[in-house]
């Protein structure tokens, strides 16, 4: 399946308040939030969304806007506000397994994973080397936010229409990562082919989904 | 600074004890906690080879972890200061952790026995109580009048501030409580403030922060085209300088690696991607 990403693919990651600022200033760490587990330490994780199925601007904040409203929905007394995206090429999370200087790295790849339904969800999936110190570990994440925040490109700012009510808008905080912002430079052929290819997608997720429901029967 | 010490070989091991003559708070913590009070708006401990960063634990104002050069003083020393009135407490760390020294009157402060020398003083507007311990136990304080402060130069008022901004982001996600993957270890908030009190002590612009968890804290600094990064883990300073092209430079230092960390410290001031400290926070609209 991993294979089915490419590396000319463009991800984004979306900003979300508070969760990717401290004390209301923007955080570049807590943007881009690794996870992992105490028992698996040298396995690390990170959400992103694939423009395979989100292949327009108005489709990646759809989809930033509907994590917010489910967080909303989880956590009432707790307001999460979809600030916009930031741009990365998949070579960028990709490459991390050769950048010189970060040889902990052992791999580094996309794979999709449909989350709370989500088709456009691609977990982001770093293995370190067996033997990378242990107590190292803290400081290769630093590095690995580093290296895909200087791949950045944006940002994208949105305000979702749940959001119209907040001024100022906390996506006025955004910060520019060092790339800048993100120009769509796909031709205009190609982005009509993208977005031709998401609809056919989605037809054939939608055929197969009730052909599931009919066998189930 | 001597060398073969824990955490990053910037402070000493204080090992303040309290005597409890003169002043209202009972005796040292076990936490190893300093706590000196007092009147007026600024406070100023100086402990020779020692690091000591200070909070203002009441309203969650922050008081500054800076040292300045005092007379005859010798040693790492720090002006503490804060906006509030009358009886004032502050908590000071010391490389072996936290100590307390209680609440002084405004005459006689403290009866500390100390290793090395502590000298403190708490100018008011208008004069000042100085008290000095030093390897023996000290049971005197003087209390001379200090004018104009000319006796000694304060670090700027914008470089203390800031780091009193850091220290109370610091203290923020060391207490958050309702947030367990962004809280704090506490060695890794002790370490924090040792790595805070070495920078501004070689004057160096506060850095930003971010954690990646529980277990680490990053300073950052961004210039024109590079970003800063020291990563603070209880037993780890990780050095990453990053910028678009690539990872220019990669460090890690332990708490063996003694002066080491100092000299780098030491050399951060001269280099140039380290830019201006970054506007305070303030709220937004929510």
């Amino acid at each position: 399946m991993s294979a089915a990403i490419s590396s000319d693919d463009n991800l984004f990651r979306g900003a979300h308040h508070p969760v990717a600022f401290q004390r209301n200033v923007f955080r570049r760490a807590k943007f881009m939030k690794l996870y992992w587990d105490a028992n698996t330490p040298r396995l690390i994780e990170a959400s992103f969304v694939w423009d395979r199925y989100a292949p327009t601007q108005a489709l990646v904040h759809a989809y930033g806007c509907r994590v917010s409203s489910r967080r909303n929905r989880r956590r009432p007394n707790d307001r999460d506000v979809y600030c916009g995206a930031y741009h990365l090429k998949v070579s960028h999370v990709r490459g991390l397994e050769a950048t010189v200087g970060l040889p902990e790295v052992a791999t580094s790849d996309l794979v999709p994973q449909i989350e709370d339904n989500e088709v456009a969800h691609v977990n982001c999936v770093i293995r370190l080397r067996d033997d990378a110190d242990e107590d190292s570990i803290e400081g290769v994440k630093t590095v690995i936010v580093a290296r895909l925040w200087n791949g950045c490109r944006g940002p994208l700012t949105h305000t979702c229409h749940m959001d119209t009510d907040l001024v100022p808008h906390p996506s006025n905080r955004l910060e520019t990562p060092p790339l800048g912002m993100y120009l769509d430079d796909r031709s205009v052929a190609l982005r009509a082919w993208c977005l031709a290819r998401y609809w056919l997608l989605m037809l054939a997720r939608k055929v197969q989904s009730r052909y599931r429901a009919e066998s189930s029967l | 600074m001597a060398s073969s010490q824990t955490g990053y070989q910037l402070p000493l091991n204080a090992l303040l004890a309290y005597n409890g003559n003169d002043v209202a708070a009972p005796a040292m913590q076990s936490n190893n906690l300093l706590r000196l009070s007092g009147s007026g708006t600024t406070l100023t401990v100086a402990h020779s080879g020692t690091n000591l960063s200070f909070f203002h634990p009441s309203e969650g104002v922050a008081v500054i972890a800076a040292p300045y050069q005092h007379h005859g003083g010798g040693g790492t020393q720090f002006v503490a200061t804060h906006p509030g009135e009358g009886t004032t407490t502050i908590t000071a760390y010391t490389a072996s952790g936290i100590t307390t020294l209680g609440s002084p009157s405004t005459e006689t402060f403290l009866n500390v026995n100390t290793t090395p020398i502590i000298y403190a003083e708490v100018p008011t507007e208008h004069g000042g109580t100085v008290f000095t311990t030093n390897t023996s136990m000290v049971s005197s304080c003087d209390t001379p009048s200090i004018s104009g402060g000319s006796q000694f130069s304060l670090p700027s008022e914008q470089h203390v501030r800031s780091y009193a901004e850091l220290h109370q982001a610091l203290t923020d996600l060391h207490s958050l409580s309702d947030d367990a993957d962004w809280k704090i270890q506490t060695p890794v908030y002790c370490a924090s403030l040792q790595v805070a009190a070495a920078l501004a002590e070689k004057n160096i612009p506060k850095p930003s922060v971010f954690t990646h968890g529980a277990r680490s804290v990053v300073f950052n600094w961004s210039g024109n085209d590079v970003d800063l990064y020291l990563t603070i883990s209880k037993s780890r300073l990780s050095v990453l300088v990053s910028s678009t092209k690539g990872i220019e430079y990669r460090t890690e230092f332990s708490p063996d690696s003694g002066e080491d960390t100092n000299r780098f410290l030491s050399a951060l001031r001269s280099v140039r991607l380290i830019a201006p400290p970054e506007t305070s926070d303030t709220p937004i609209g929510r």
